[in-house]
């Protein structure tokens, strides 16, 4: 039984000022197998995000569990790694030091971390910018970074949540190609929280689509176009067909949940 | 460009550079360094012919030749010296504590909720009282003595260095939190590398603003009460209408705390290179 498996779970949390019971997640299961890349799609503030910080164990179900080959999640763990939705950079250190950090944490001196770090850089282009800071650098080369720091811990599952988001769409294009690169070579685990379609179709072998909030599985796709993908497939028919079922599942949970987002912005990744 | 703006465009553009136009250029170049110090001398000017015209008496304006020759006869006598050393030390001493205690004091309140909550009211009380006000009761409480001035001192500066830590703490970026958090950090390790990073720049904000509040503590000590002091010998020169020689000691303090001030500017661009070459971005950016 070597995966990742959500079960049962179900989150539920307090607004700070009105005390108000919010239900975020609602009965979610879901088993991802090792080394395969899973995408979710959903309306804003549908739990996407909470969802993560759930597998990554900074957050705790209320109900349910997670489990990584059997072994029940209560804490963060070096088996995972976090790359942040926004520029989530140190912005003291320089890019070497924020990639090195994982390791650091994990009581690895800064010397080997920043040697053992070096080659992470390397890999996400990054070569030559290791003294730079981070305001110093492009928000897709930031972005880069931010991935290289959740790499260096050589985690087993990857979780992303967003991380092209704040990208231009021709670096997104560039980044998600480069992603897939890396993914081929490390043969992680990766959740990929998204808000684009043809992105999550394009990087995943499946893409699970939740529903507005509360936030349950909808549909489960699996997506069988053959790896290694060039940007080029985004064009084919199969892979717009994929595109239009997930458009069409997704239209009329954004309809019924846009005036819930906004109500409530923003809180559904501040339990 | 000087050509342009005069109206003769292709033709002029090529023709040779005149000395006004050089100056021009000169001046564009340099204005940022160049119009403080006119400003200056405008002022001095202005101020100088006044007096010796007699548009200012004399008596309680003293005009800048006369305060530049009562400055070179002051920095020869012992006693300008002694004055000098008793106010620095008083300043150095009480800031030096205020600073050192304002930080652990701060911090500990932003960082521990129940401790933070327990004093909040007294900081924010003492915060909104004229401390300078409270120079009577320190001298009942410390005597005449040096360390009333101290004491004094370290009352004005401790309070805004405790509140602007306590804010510097509770602002932490709870991003970068949950980034050390995700990534296992122990506590210690959380705190170096995110807590202490995120609170520096307010605590170079405090020790700034603590510089200007330590100078009037000491000089409203020495008011008071001193043997010795620079602000002790201005009320002194104040009484014999001394005006020349008050202006001067005056002069002294300002330049001694902005010397205070550039020291803390530049332990702070040391300290905070990450953000020093922000500003250098920032800089380049308003002038493209």
């Amino acid at each position: 039984m070597h995966s990742l498996a959500i079960n049962d779970v179900v989150m539920e949390y307090e607004r700070p000022r009105t005390h108000e019971r919010v239900l975020a997640i609602d009965h979610l299961s879901l088993t991802i197998e090792n080394s395969s890349f899973v995408s979710v799609v959903g309306p804003s503030g549908c739990g996407k995000s909470t969802l993560l910080f759930i597998i990554d164990g900074l957050v705790r179900p209320t109900v349910g569990s997670v489990t990584i080959d059997g072994r029940q999640i209560t804490s963060p763990g070096r088996d995972r790694a976090m790359v942040f939705q926004e520029a989530s950079l140190f912005p003291w250190y320089t890019t070497l030091r924020n990639c090195a950090y994982g390791l650091e944490c994990q009581g690895v001196s800064r010397k080997d971390a920043e040697t053992r770090s070096r080659p992470l850089l390397e890999m996400v282009g990054l070569a030559g910018f290791e003294h730079h800071y981070p305001h110093e650098l492009s928000i897709g080369m930031q972005q880069r970074a931010n991935l290289a720091r959740a790499l260096a811990v050589d985690p087993d599952v990857l979780l992303m949540d967003e991380p092209f988001a704040a990208l231009d769409a021709q670096t997104r294009e560039l980044m998600q190609a480069e992603l897939l690169g890396i993914w081929a070579h490390a043969k992680k685990t990766v959740v990929f929280i998204t808000h684009q379609i043809d992105e999550a179709i394009y990087l995943s072998d499946r893409v699970i689509v939740m529903s507005a909030r509360p936030g349950r599985i909808i549909d489960d796709i699996p997506v069988e176009l053959e790896r290694p993908r060039s940007l080029d497939i985004k064009r084919t028919p199969s892979f717009t067909a994929l595109e239009e079922r997930i458009w069409h599942r997704l239209a009329s949970e954004v309809k019924h949940g846009g005036e819930m987002e906004r109500a409530d912005r923003g809180v559904a990744s501040a339990p | 460009m000087a050509a342009l703006r005069r109206g003769n465009r292709i033709a002029n553009v090529a023709a040779p550079i005149g000395p006004l136009d050089r100056f021009g250029r000169w001046f564009g170049g340099n204005r940022q360094r160049i119009l403080p110090l006119l400003s200056f001398a405008l002022v001095a000017l202005a101020w100088e012919v006044s007096a010796d015209i007699g548009l200012l008496n004399q008596a309680f304006f003293a005009s800048p030749t006369a305060i530049v020759i009562a400055g070179v006869r002051d920095v020869q006598t012992q006693l300008f010296w002694g004055d000098v050393r008793a106010s620095a030390s008083e300043f150095i001493v009480g800031y030096g504590i205020a600073v050192f205690a304002g930080l652990v004091f701060g911090f500990t309140m932003g960082w521990f909720r129940r401790f933070g909550y327990f004093f909040r009211p007294w900081i924010d009380a003492l915060n909104a009282t004229p401390s300078l006000a409270l120079m009577p009761l320190v001298l009942i409480w410390f005597g005449l003595g040096a360390s009333s001035k101290v004491a004094i001192v370290f009352i004005t500066t401790f309070v805004p260095v405790v509140v602007n830590i306590y804010t510097g703490a509770r602002t932490v970026d709870q991003k970068f939190l949950r980034v050390a958090a995700g990534f296992g950090a122990s506590r210690t390790f959380l705190l170096r590398s995110v807590v202490v990073p995120s609170i520096a720049p307010f605590g170079f904000a405090a020790a700034r603003l603590g510089v200007g509040r330590a100078v009037s503590g000491v000089v409203v000590g020495e008011f008071f009460s001193a043997q010795a002091g620079l602000a002790y010998r201005l009320f002194q020169d104040a009484q014999l209408l001394q005006t020349a020689r008050l202006l001067f000691g005056a002069l002294t303090i300002t330049f001694l705390a902005l010397g205070a001030f550039r020291f803390v500017s530049f332990a702070e661009s040391r300290t905070l290179r990450w953000r020093v070459t922000a500003s250098g971005m920032s800089r380049l950016a308003r002038n493209a």
